[in-house]
């Protein structure tokens, strides 16, 4: 037993000197820097403002800084639109949206951005998401920063508007009653859309989405936006001029809803500057 | 797949050929002896047989044994028995033998009757000097997560690097990707090892045994092996003129999986063959959470599932071989098809709208990952006058998809397929057991490797290549004294890669190519390097045991490290590889210090590592300009240092209840700027009491019960834009019983994982980024009928 201890004390002795010897040999490395940079740079926005309202055709005036306690990297600006673009085409002559990217690479420690990003005058309405990140030399990544953004063309800065005939929309609740036995109902719906582009000069017409939604039994209120993938959708993107009789029916099918739950039945209109407007009534399936 | 098909056409022929020539041995050598315990009690139930025929006998109730019709040669004699520490011997016999006898000493300590030999280098374990940690099928089963790395994660020094629960590779002493070599059947296993969210590819029911060597093994399998080595063996086949069957059933609450399992064997006459398949299918799984936070927003999860992490698993495989006094040998085929769904918010920056639910747990939607790995290889174990010689061949063929929606501006066409990875592997190994005297022993061996990578799909990542590796080296095995071992290897490797230049397009709307952009150039490299690694075991008494190892370990950089250039977006980067990066190349040591008694086990087991040119994927400082990336992370050469170690403790006081407890501890670290490593493993410890009784009654085989408390430390050694992951606590349940059921057994396994339901981040999880908490409670239930039988009893008493 005497030179199992006189061993483990040897292994141990060797294996404490070695973590040590180590640690001790990395204090005098040539070429080391002293310590490396793990902070992180901060970018700060003075402009645009979370919700401004910018007209396309003109130019957003981005000022912000990026600070950091040693050498800074890049700074990239993004701008894309905020809906999810199913609503809206590329083709049949409907404004694009615009987009823009940039990278600046950046020296010393605090970096202050100001310039002006032209918006073509022919870019869609609508919001748009303006992201801010930046990098420091070695690679660390600022909290990105986020800004809301509204564009409005002047060619054109009336929604359509939408007028439903039938069913009364004005209703606080719609019943949707499965008879015993039924398994479909038609629900017809007709109703105008009309657009102008202001006053009294005649829109142009894009299209409509026609959807039926469960309500948000989740009471998930996520960053302002509620979501719940439509039961039913019909959609057409390929309308012209200022005037479009709706006339179109849903069959509800019992077997692709919930008894006792609360729907929505909604009409979106969209115009070729990707003005929109929007109609809903509830519903009340009954089974 | 007419290449496929002519290779199984191939092996037919060949598996015919030596059936042909069936080398019947009459008049073969005997071997027969008594097993006793240290008290000299006969010891009846013992199974004595070789390792390399797999063929021997079980011992009488007298305690006798006989082997009949044995080759003169080297052979490893093992010995089993229940309740006793498992022995491994060196035989030499050139006559037959009587009158041997063997002495077992008890245990009642749960590793030891596992304990074997390393199947990698077939040495006993004492005389390794290095630590390994083997598991077998009970384990197997009994820790069964549905996953076979994320099973193997309770062991010391072993974590897994995952996305949600189907998808996992290993991580030993706080490496991965290819620092950690997996080998099944004799083969490596080839699939992009390189990529964070890519699982490895190897049914969990498929393997019945797998041996895991912490810390390097470069000498004897060859660069990549330098973290570890995953050994993964199935079962053996049934014994001659002996049947085999099973049917399991598994769900599991956490993502009401349903799987079924079936296997059937069968040997004729030394002539044997297995089939296997199983399928699984399992729905979005469930967090402790209804929401995460990623930067600031925070984000929904419906009803408690992660939409979009329902996958599908369907694997098959197929072993035949031969049994002969002369050795043995074995064709293995397996497919392995897995489909998994990625967390829709896990692929870009993640919005509330695209976690809307969509009415249905159990579709696999996009963005989804198909792998298919397929794998044709044999081995052999053949006596070459007294010394053997073991020859492994095999192909394997990894079809990785990646789809999703082609949101790239300008991608044209409808096809959902994002990436598309192919590689096919073409392996050998050679190995010859050499001994030269008793106490002297070598194996010399070579391997050699071919690849051919062939890409597509609508992004790019990595460039097609082929690569060519081949080694050769020679490691001896010293015995000066029957308590001292030592060993020694070098090692020669050389490789070349050739990769093709790569380039993508840019199309307008109309189809028209607007800008093209240089993924990389095209390159030819060639590499070479020496290894070599020493060390010894020394047990100075029955109880005491110490290793040291000291190893020069290498490996060459991987084409996506040399060449990739594209975005990953499951980590939102954009990786890049890069071409002048050299060897990997570094020097590590590890020591252990074992006590053993009947009762307890106690072992330590300190590493160091320093590596000269660690390579890794650092962030660059410059943003992509590719759409939907962010910044640029390019694989480094720098520095680094490895410091850690595994402590284990087995108590067994009274005799159905073991205690066990295993603590582990890495640390890596940038030697030149001092930044910890990413991916490190947090410092956990394991703590488990077991009660487990066994032949309880006539129709009660088995019953055990065991409670298991996991303790993750803070992880706050972070590299840069890598957040620390705070520490938290498991509670784990399990219990089983094997019954009889009117002459037939069934087995009943289940288990509570995450009973108190807790949240938690794991490290290396890659969902961790987005702060998305790991799998809730789990219930798991696993049902097994266990059939077994024999033709006609001529030849009884042989065991596998």
């Amino acid at each position: 037993m005497k030179i199992l201890k006189f061993i483990m004390t040897l292994i141990l002795t060797l294996m404490v000197s070695l973590f040590i010897g180590c640690n001790k040999e990395c204090e005098d490395c040539p070429g080391q820097p002293p310590s490396a940079d793990v902070t992180k740079p901060v970018i700060s926005v003075a402009e645009p403002v979370n919700d401004q309202s910018i007209t396309t055709g003109d130019s957003i005036h981005l000022r912000a800084s990026v600070t950091d306690d040693r050498e800074l990297g890049q700074f990239k600006v993004d701008i894309h639109s905020a809906e999810d673009g199913h609503a809206h085409g590329k083709s049949n002559g409907a404004a694009p949206f615009f987009e823009f990217s940039k990278i600046v690479t950046l020296t010393g420690v605090t970096s202050n951005q100001d310039f002006y990003i032209p918006i073509p005058r022919e870019s869609a309405a609508g919001k748009y998401h303006l992201i801010l990140t930046a990098l420091d030399k070695a690679g660390n990544e600022a909290e990105f920063k986020e800004v809301d953004l509204y564009l409005t063309n002047p060619e054109d800065t009336a929604a359509p508007t939408i007028t439903i005939v039938y069913p009364n929309f004005t209703a606080t609740e719609l019943e949707a009653n499965f008879a015993a036995g039924q398994d479909t109902i038609q629900l017809v719906l007709q109703g105008t859309l009309t657009d102008t582009k202001g006053g009294t000069t005649p829109g142009d017409l894009y299209g409509y989405e026609i959807t039926f939604t469960e309500e948000g039994t989740h009471a998930h209120k996520v960053s302002g936006e509620e979501h719940h993938e439509p039961v039913y959708s019909i959609s057409n993107f390929n309308l012209d001029g200022s005037i479009h009789n709706l006339q179109v029916m849903l069959i509800l099918r019992k077997a692709d809803l919930k008894n006792e739950t609360e729907y929505k039945l909604a009409v979106v209109a969209v115009d070729r500057k990707n003005n929109r407007n929007k109609r809903e009534v509830k519903y009340h399936v009954h089974m | 797949m007419t290449r496929f098909q002519t290779l199984c056409l191939a092996i037919c022929v060949w598996m015919l050929g030596t059936n042909l020539s069936l080398w019947a041995q009459k008049n073969g050598i005997e071997l027969s002896g008594i097993v006793t315990d240290n008290r000299g009690e006969l010891l009846p139930g013992v199974a004595v047989y070789f390792h390399e025929t797999r063929t021997g006998a079980y011992t009488d109730s007298a305690g006798g044994f006989l082997i009949r019709n044995i080759k003169p040669g080297t052979y490893h004699l093992h010995l089993d028995g229940l309740g006793y520490h498992s022995q491994s011997r060196t035989i030499s016999i050139s006559k037959s033998m009587t009158d041997l006898h063997f002495t077992l000493i008890p245990s009642e300590l749960k590793t030891s009757e596992v304990v074997i030999e390393s199947e990698s280098d077939k040495r006993a374990l004492q005389e390794s000097s290095q630590t390994f940690s083997i598991v077998d099928r009970t384990y197997l089963e009994e820790y069964s997560t549905g996953n076979l790395v994320n099973t193997l994660e309770r062991l010391p020094g072993v974590n897994a690097i995952r996305t949600g629960v189907g998808i996992s590779k290993p991580v030993i002493r706080g490496m991965s990707f290819n620092r950690v070599l997996v080998v099944e059947n004799g083969i490596r296993q080839e699939g992009q090892q390189w990529g964070a969210d890519h699982g490895l590819e190897i049914d969990e029911q498929q393997a019945d045994r797998v041996e895991i060597l912490r810390g390097p093994g470069a000498v004897q399998h060859g660069g990549d092996a330098i973290g570890g080595v995953v050994v993964i063996r199935q079962a053996p086949l049934p014994s001659s003129q002996h049947w085999q069957g099973s049917a399991t059933l598994t769900t599991r609450t956490l993502n009401d999986l349903r799987g079924g399992h079936f296997m059937a064997a069968a040997n004729t006459g030394g002539i044997a063959w297995r089939i296997r398949g199983g399928q699984r299918t399992y729905a979005d799984y469930r967090v402790p959470a209804d929401r995460f936070l990623y930067n600031r927003y925070v984000l929904p999860i419906y009803e408690g599932r992660l939409k979009n992490t329902a996958g599908k698993e369907e694997n098959l495989s197929v072993t035949t071989g031969l049994q002969r006094t002369w050795g043995n040998t074995e064709v293995f085929f397996s497919r392995f098809h897995q489909e998994a769904g990625f967390f829709s918010g896990a692929f870009g920056i993640p919005r509330a709208i695209s976690l809307n639910p969509d009415g249905n747990f159990r579709n696999i939607q996009l963005p989804r990952q198909v792998t298919t790995h397929t794998k044709v290889s044999s081995h052999s174990n053949i006596l070459l006058r007294k010394n053997w010689l073991e020859i492994d061949a095999g192909y394997q063929r990894n079809d990785r998809r990646e789809e999703a929606l082609p949101h790239t501006q300008g991608v044209m066409g409808n096809s959902n397929l994002a990436l598309n990875l192919i590689l096919e592997t073409w392996s050998a190994n050679l190995k010859y057991h050499h001994q030269v005297k008793e106490k002297l022993s070598f194996i010399y061996g070579g391997s050699g490797q071919y690849q051919n990578n062939s890409i597509g799909g609508f992004e790019h990542l990595l460039p097609a290549y082929q690569s060519f590796n081949g080694g050769a080296f020679a490691f001896s095995q010293y015995k000066p004294h029957p308590d001292w071992v030592w060993n020694m290897g070098l090692r020669y490797d050389g490789g070349e890669v050739k990769i093709a230049k790569a380039e993508t397009v840019q199309r307008n709307m109309a189809g028209v190519v607007t800008d093209t952009m240089i993924r990389n150039l095209e390159s030819h490299r060639i590499f070479a390097n020496v290894s070599g690694s020493g060390g010894f075991a020394w047990k100075p008494s029955d109880f005491w045991s110490f290793k040291a190892n000291l190893s020069s370990d290498f490996r060459f950089p991987t084409v996506a490290e040399l060449a990739a250039n594209g975005v990953h977006h499951g980590t939102f980067r954009h990786v890049q590889g890069n071409r002048f990066l050299s060897p990997e190349r570094g020097l590590q040591g590890d020591l252990a210090a074992e006590y053993k008694h009947r009762k307890i086990r106690v072992s330590l087991s300190p590493f160091y590592g320093h590596f000269f040119n660690y390579i890794y994927l650092s962030p660059s400082g410059r943003f992509s300009t590719l759409p939907e990336a962010g910044q640029i992370f390019s694989y480094m050469e720098s520095p680094a240092r490895f410091i850690g170690g595994e402590m284990e403790w087995e108590f067994s006081p009274w005799k159905p209840w073991h205690f066990t407890t295993a603590l582990e501890y890495v640390n890596g670290t940038n030697r030149f700027t001092g930044i910890p490593l990413p991916f490190m493993p947090p410092a956990n410890a394991l703590v488990e009491v077991r009660w487990e009784k066994n032949n309880l009654s006539r129709c009660m085989n088995r019953l055990y019960l065991t409670g298991s408390l996991q303790a993750y430390a803070d992880q706050r050694l972070t590299d840069r834009n890598e957040p620390p992951t705070p520490g938290y606590t498991l509670y784990h349940l399990g219990g089983g019983i094997h019954v009889k059921v009117g002459g037939q057994e069934v087995r009943l396994m289940v288990q509570v994982q995450n009973l108190s339901n807790r949240p938690y981040l794991n490290h290396l999880s890659r969902y961790r980024m987005l702060e998305i908490p790991e799998p809730g409670r789990n219930l798991v239930f696993t049902l097994n009928v266990p059939l077994k039988g024999n033709f006609h009893s001529k030849e009884k008493g042989i065991v596998n």
